[in-house]
C-alpha cells in the first residue's frame, strides 16, 4: 500500500527520474502513423497500419500485441525507418525523426536498434559472430582492432555467451544462442531503445524463459527501454508495463497491462484473452467467457469500407448498426483508451459498465 | 445399390465401435554420420475410443518421429523401428506391408501442421476432397457417381463447420485463410471415416483466436462423434484445454503420463515442473529460471535418465540406471527415481 503513496504514475521508473525527470517527453512517440502499400492490380492500397499512435516512456516496456496481419511488425519497421510512412511521424525525446532510415543521422540510428524474430535469417551465415558484432562497433562507435575485440568479448559476456563464440559461425549455434547474438549486435551500437519484433516466437518456452530473463536483466543493467512486439498476450502480461492492442492496423485498446488483462474493454481484446489456452484455474478466472468468434459476417448493404468503420464488426458479438457505418474514435476508459462504440456513453468507462458486455 | 450416404452411416457406426491402440516399448533409431541416434526410446502409449490423448514436448523431443513410426511413415533405409503397435490386440508391425497399409488407411488419418503445404495448390478443394472420398469408396468396393461424391464432399465441408460449402469447393487453397485450410485438412482426414485422427501441431501455424475454433472442432469430433484423437503439440496450454490424457516427452523418452487435470495440478517429473515454470501466465507471475543446459545430442545420449545432466534434483542412481515408469497415483506414471517407493 505504501508504494502507492509515492508512485506518481504507472509509467514511473527510477531510471527515468534520474535522467530526465517525470515531466520529460516520452522517449519514443509515434503519432498518427499510417502505412499503406500498393497492391499490384488493385487501386485500393493495403492499409497495414492506419492512424496508430503510441508512447514509450523511458525505462518502460511497451507491449504491442496483435495477430498476424494486425500491422504490429509494420509499426516496428516504420519506427526504425525501414519503411517511409504514408502519414504520421516518429519522435525521439520529443524531436521528430526523418521518415526514412537513409535520412536519419548516425546518432539517431544508434539510439534505436532492432531485434528481429528469426535470428537465423538476421545473421549472415558466412560471417562469424565476431564479424557481426564488429560492424556496428566500427560504424556507431568508431572502434577497431584490439578495442573492438575487447568490446566483442564484453558484449558476448553481457548476453552470457563464452568469448570463443566470436570465432564461430551462426550455423554452429542453437536458436537461443543466435538470438543472444542478435541482441548483442543491437547493443553494440549503444542504443537507448530496443525494438523487439517477436524476439522469442521462434524459440521453445524453456529457451524463451532464458532469453526473456536476459532481456529483463539487460534492461535494468543498461537502463534500456523496450518496444516489445508479440502475438502472445500472456507474455505481454508477464513483462510489459503498458500494452497496445492492434487489430487490422488500428489501435483498438491501450492501457496499463494489468488493467487491460484484468478488465479488457474492447470486444476484440476480450476475444483474444478468452482464446488463450491457459494452465491454471487462476488464469481461467481472468478469461472472459466467450464462444469462439466463428466465421466473419458479411457486411450489410451500404456498410462503409473496412478502414472507415470498426474493423472488428464482422466478428464482434456486440456489433451494432453504427459499427458498420462509422469509425469509432478512441474513448477514454478508466486507465486506458478503447476504440469501441460501447464506450460512447456517459459512465461507460466504469468497470461495471464493462462487465455487462 | 446403396448410396454413399448410407455407406457412410454404416462406416461411421463401425468407427464408433470400440477399438484400442496399444503401443509398447516403441523405439526408433536413425543411422547418421555420427553414429546411431535413438530418437524415440521405449515409448509406450494407449489410445481408447472417444479419447483425446496429447503428446507434448519441445523441439527435438521425438514427438513427431513417434507419430511417424505409428503411421509407418519413416524412411526404411535409414531408420529402424522396434516394439509393438497393437490395434485391438493385433500387432500391426507383424502384418505384411500391404495388410498394414490397409489397416492404417481404414483406421487412421493425419492432420499436419502446415495446412497450405499439405494441400495441392493446383487443384480446387472440391477436386481434392472428391478424390479421397472416391478412393475411400473404392477401397470399400463401392462405385459412386460424380453426384454421390459431390454430395459427400459437400457434407464433409459442412461437418468441419465451413460456411458456404459451394464456394469452398470451388476455391483453391491460396484463396482461403490458414484456419479455413486447416478445416479443409480435417475434412480430408475425416473423408475415410477414421477411428483415430493423428494431428501433428495442427494449430501451431494459426492465430490464437483461430486456434480456439480448431480446438473446439477437435473436441466436437471426440465428444459427439466418438472419434479418438492423438494430438502432438509443443503447447502445454493446448493439451490442458482439450486432452483427456497427456504424455510429456523429453529427449525421446516419455517422462510422465497422467490425466490432463492431474498432470497440471500435480506435475511430478522435474522436467515437467521446469517446463510449466517457463510458460508465461495471464496472471503475470515472473517466469521461472528456465531449464539449465540444452537438449543432449541423440548420438551421445546421457546414460541412465536422459534428463539427468539438466535435472535440479539429480541423484547418483539417475546417472547409472534408466528409471522405469513409477505409478504414483492410479493413471499417473512418472519415469523418475524420485518416485521409487521401494
Amino acid at each position: 500500500m505504501s508504494a502507492e503513496v509515492w508512485a506518481p504514475a504507472s509509467g514511473y521508473h527510477p531510471a527515468g527520474v534520474l535522467r530526465e525527470g517525470v515531466a520529460a517527453a516520452p522517449l519514443l512517440e509515434v503519432r498518427g502513423l499510417s502505412q499503406h502499400f500498393r497492391v499490384p492490380g488493385s487501386r485500393e492500397p493495403k492499409r497495414a497500419v492506419e492512424d496508430a499512435s503510441l508512447e514509450l516512456r523511458r525505462g518502460e516496456i511497451l507491449g504491442v500485441v496483435g495477430e498476424s496481419g494486425s500491422g504490429k511488425s509494420t509499426v516496428a519497421r516504420a519506427v526504425v525507418g525501414l519503411y517511409r510512412p504514408t502519414a504520421g511521424v516518429v519522435l525521439l525525446d520529443g524531436a521528430p525523426l526523418p521518415p526514412g532510415e537513409g535520412e536519419r543521422s548516425r546518432g539517431q540510428k544508434r539510439r534505436l536498434q532492432m531485434v528481429f524474430q528469426n535470428p537465423a535469417a538476421a545473421l549472415n551465415p558466412r560471417r562469424t559472430i565476431g564479424d557481426a558484432l564488429a560492424l556496428p562497433l566500427r560504424i556507431h562507435r568508431g572502434l577497431g582492432g584490439a578495442d573492438a575485440q575487447r568490446e566483442i568479448v564484453r558484449l558476448l559476456s553481457l548476453v552470457e555467451l563464452p568469448a570463443e563464440y566470436a570465432g564461430r559461425h551462426p550455423l554452429a549455434l542453437s536458436g537461443g544462442q543466435r538470438q543472444r547474438v542478435v541482441i548483442a549486435r543491437a547493443l553494440a551500437a549503444g542504443p537507448d531503445l530496443l525494438i523487439l519484433d517477436e524476439p522469442t516466437s521462434a524459440l521453445d518456452v524453456s529457451v524463451q524463459a532464458k532469453v526473456i530473463d536476459l532481456l529483463l536483466g539487460l534492461k535494468a543493467q543498461l537502463g534500456l527501454s523496450y518496444l516489445f512486439i508479440t502475438h502472445d498476450i500472456s507474455l505481454v502480461r508477464t513483462i510489459a508495463d503498458r500494452v497496445v492492442v492492434l487489430y487490422q492496423g488500428r489501435v483498438q485498446e491501450s492501457g496499463d497491462t494489468p488493467s487491460v488483462i484484468a478488465a479488457p474493454r474492447h470486444p476484440y481484446t476480450r476475444l483474444l484473452i478468452s482464446a488463450v489456452p491457459v494452465l491454471t484455474a487462476a488464469e481461467e478466472a481472468l478469461q472472459p467467457r466467450m464462444a469462439p468468434a466463428g466465421p466473419a459476417r458479411v457486411a450489410p448493404p451500404g456498410a462503409c469500407a473496412a478502414h472507415e468503420r470498426c474493423a472488428f464488426a464482422p466478428r464482434c458479438p456486440h456489433a451494432m448498426d453504427r459499427c458498420w457505418h462509422e469509425l469509432p474514435r478512441l474513448y477514454q476508459a478508466q486507465s486506458g483508451l478503447v476504440r469501441c462504440f460501447l464506450y460512447d456513453a456517459p459512465g461507460s468507462g466504469s468497470p461495471s459498465g464493462a462487465s455487462t458486455i | 445399390m446403396r448410396t454413399v450416404a448410407e455407406m457412410t452411416d454404416e462406416r461411421a457406426a463401425s468407427a464408433r465401435t470400440p477399438h484400442a491402440l496399444c503401443v509398447e516399448d516403441l523405439s526408433v533409431t536413425f543411422r547418421t554420420f555420427e553414429g546411431e541416434a535413438r530418437v524415440v526410446d521405449r515409448a509406450s502409449l494407449t489410445v481408447e475410443s472417444g479419447e483425446l490423448v496429447g503428446v507434448v514436448g519441445e523441439t527435438g523431443c521425438g514427438k513427431s518421429v513417434l507419430m511417424r513410426a505409428l503411421l509407418d511413415m519413416l524412411p526404411t533405409a535409414t531408420s529402424r523401428v522396434e516394439g509393438s503397435i497393437a490395434l485391438d490386440g493385433q500387432d500391426l508391425r507383424r502384418l505384411s506391408p500391404r495388410e498394414r497399409r490397409a489397416r492404417l488407411l481404414t483406421y487412421f488419418s493425419m492432420v499436419f501442421q502446415d495446412p497450405v503445404g499439405s494441400l495441392n495448390p493446383v487443384f480446387t478443394i472440391g477436386d481434392q476432397l472428391r478424390e479421397v472420398v472416391g478412393q475411400a469408396a473404392r477401397r470399400l468396393g463401392r462405385r459412386d457417381g460424380r453426384a454421390g461424391l459431390e454430395a459427400r464432399a459437400r457434407a464433409l465441408v459442412g461437418r468441419v463447420q465451413l460456411d458456404d460449402p459451394e464456394r469452398i469447393l470451388r476455391s483453391y487453397p491460396f484463396q482461403l485463410s490458414g484456419g479455413m485450410n486447416q478445416r479443409v485438412s480435417i475434412a480430408l482426414a475425416l473423408s475415410t471415416d477414421p477411428w483415430l485422427i493423428v494431428a501433428d501441431e495442427p494449430t501451431t501455424a494459426l492465430d490464437v483466436t483461430v486456434q480456439a475454433e480448431i480446438l473446439a472442432l477437435f473436441t466436437r469430433l471426440v465428444r459427439e462423434e466418438g472419434r479418438s484423437v492423438l494430438l502432438i503439440t509443443h503447447s502445454l496450454g493446448v493439451v490442458r484445454t482439450i486432452a483427456d490424457r497427456v504424455l510429456v516427452m523429453y529427449a525421446g523418452v516419455v517422462v510422465e503420463e497422467a490425466p490432463a487435470e492431474e498432470l497440471f495440478d500435480r506435475p511430478q517429473h522435474p522436467y515437467t515442473v521446469g517446463l510449466l515454470g517457463c510458460v508465461p501466465r495471464l496472471t503475470g507471475e515472473a517466469l521461472g529460471p528456465g531449464i539449465p543446459g540444452t537438449l543432449p545430442s541423440y548420438t551421445a545420449a546421457p546414460s541412465g535418465c536422459r534428463f539427468h545432466p539438466r535435472c535440479p534434483r539429480v541423484m547418483p542412481v539417475c546417472v547409472e540406471r534408466r528409471p522405469p515408469a513409477f505409478e504414483t497415483v492410479p493413471g499417473h506414471r512418472v519415469a523418475c527415481w524420485l518416485y521409487d517407493e521401494r
